[in-house]
């Protein structure tokens, strides 16, 4: 079965406010969303708020989706405003440094090693503090190989956009971690 | 996607490739559900009206109609209460007679002042329940 074909049937049931069909949404695109969430630095109790959330905005607004575009990007443009508002939110209610988010060592290759992942653990915090359309385009280009038109659609741009999106991103990043240590 | 050549492109590539995703929650869908039953009833208003453009128009027509009707009661009521003032004014010295140009000039200012602050009041109202509705549309609509 096609993409699209999936999509259609779980919107006639999701329309028809079919709870098992919103968990499979929910299930099959919560990756997306919380990869998001946390490349814009969102962690722990924060970030499972926001997803919830974006879900909450998603089954609010799935009555008006046609499917002219693909569920994935649309989801993702309802999880850039939703996250970014919460970040906002948490910058202003809070002070202190984000929730850290250590690196489950069940999770990562074996190749790594103690440098690397402090190495890691600079970038990723560098990343989370880009403006958050640098970060989407950084995380859905690096973390997911999403090809430029797909990122473009996700972000509401034309393609030339998210390659200047980019640009300045890795420019920012250079400038923040320092060349030389990268 | 190619694969960068920049050292520091392949490092940040790594970096994100390799980087493990946080758990999810495990009643993420029924809170999602909870929360968007809990929602504001203008917010659930709003995001009803902008799934169709027929509404979203009739809304913008709406409330444009709204605000100049407000804002021309408005006018009329301080032109009323100022009406005294400006007869005492403009009154022409003892023995003069008006001048009845002088008075079509006033009263066509007048009344070009009130459209034209018709016209920004209707544009107001317009961009203002644009911005109120396109932003909920933008989810409700097709994206791309």
């Amino acid at each position: 079965m096609s993409e699209a074909e999936d999509v259609s049937i779980d919107l006639q049931r999701l329309r028809s406010g079919d709870r098992e069909a919103f968990g499979h949404l929910v299930e099959r695109y919560q990756a997306l969303v919380l990869s998001l969430g946390q490349s814009l630095g969102l962690a722990g109790a924060d970030l499972d708020d926001a997803a919830a959330e974006v879900f909450a905005a998603v089954y609010r607004a799935l009555a008006g989706f046609r499917g002219a575009a693909a569920l994935e990007t649309w989801i993702y443009r309802i999880a850039i405003r939703t996250l970014t508002r919460a970040r906002q939110r948490r910058r202003r209610d809070r002070v202190e440094p984000l929730a850290d988010d250590p690196i489950d060592s069940s999770q990562a290759p074996p190749s790594w090693r103690l440098e690397t992942a402090e190495e890691y653990r600079r970038i990723w915090d560098a990343v989370a503090g880009l403006e958050p359309r640098q970060a989407a385009a950084i995380e859905l280009y690096y973390r997911h190989s999403w090809p430029l038109r797909h990122i473009a659609e996700a972000l509401g741009c034309p393609e030339g956009t998210v390659k200047t999106l980019l640009f300045r991103a890795r420019e920012q990043l250079r400038h923040i971690l320092g060349e030389r240590e990268v | 996607m190619s694969r960068p050549h920049d050292p520091f492109e392949q490092r940040l590539s790594a970096a994100m490739r390799d980087r493990p995703l946080p758990a999810a929650a495990p009643d993420l869908a029924e809170r999602a559900m909870r929360l968007a039953a809990q929602a504001n009833p203008v917010e659930q208003l709003l995001s009803a009206l902008a799934r169709t453009a027929r509404w979203r128009r009739l809304c913008n027509l709406a409330a444009c109609l709204l605000l100049a009707l407000v804002f021309a009661a408005a006018w009329n009521a301080l032109s009323d209460g100022q009406a005294v003032d400006d007869v005492a004014i403009d009154l022409p010295p003892a023995g003069e007679a008006i001048e009845p140009e002088s008075a079509e000039w006033a009263d066509s200012a007048d009344d070009l002042a009130l459209a034209g602050a018709l016209v920004l009041a209707g544009c107001g109202a317009f961009i203002g329940m644009e911005m109120a509705l396109g932003r909920r549309s933008s989810y409700a609509l097709h994206p791309a």
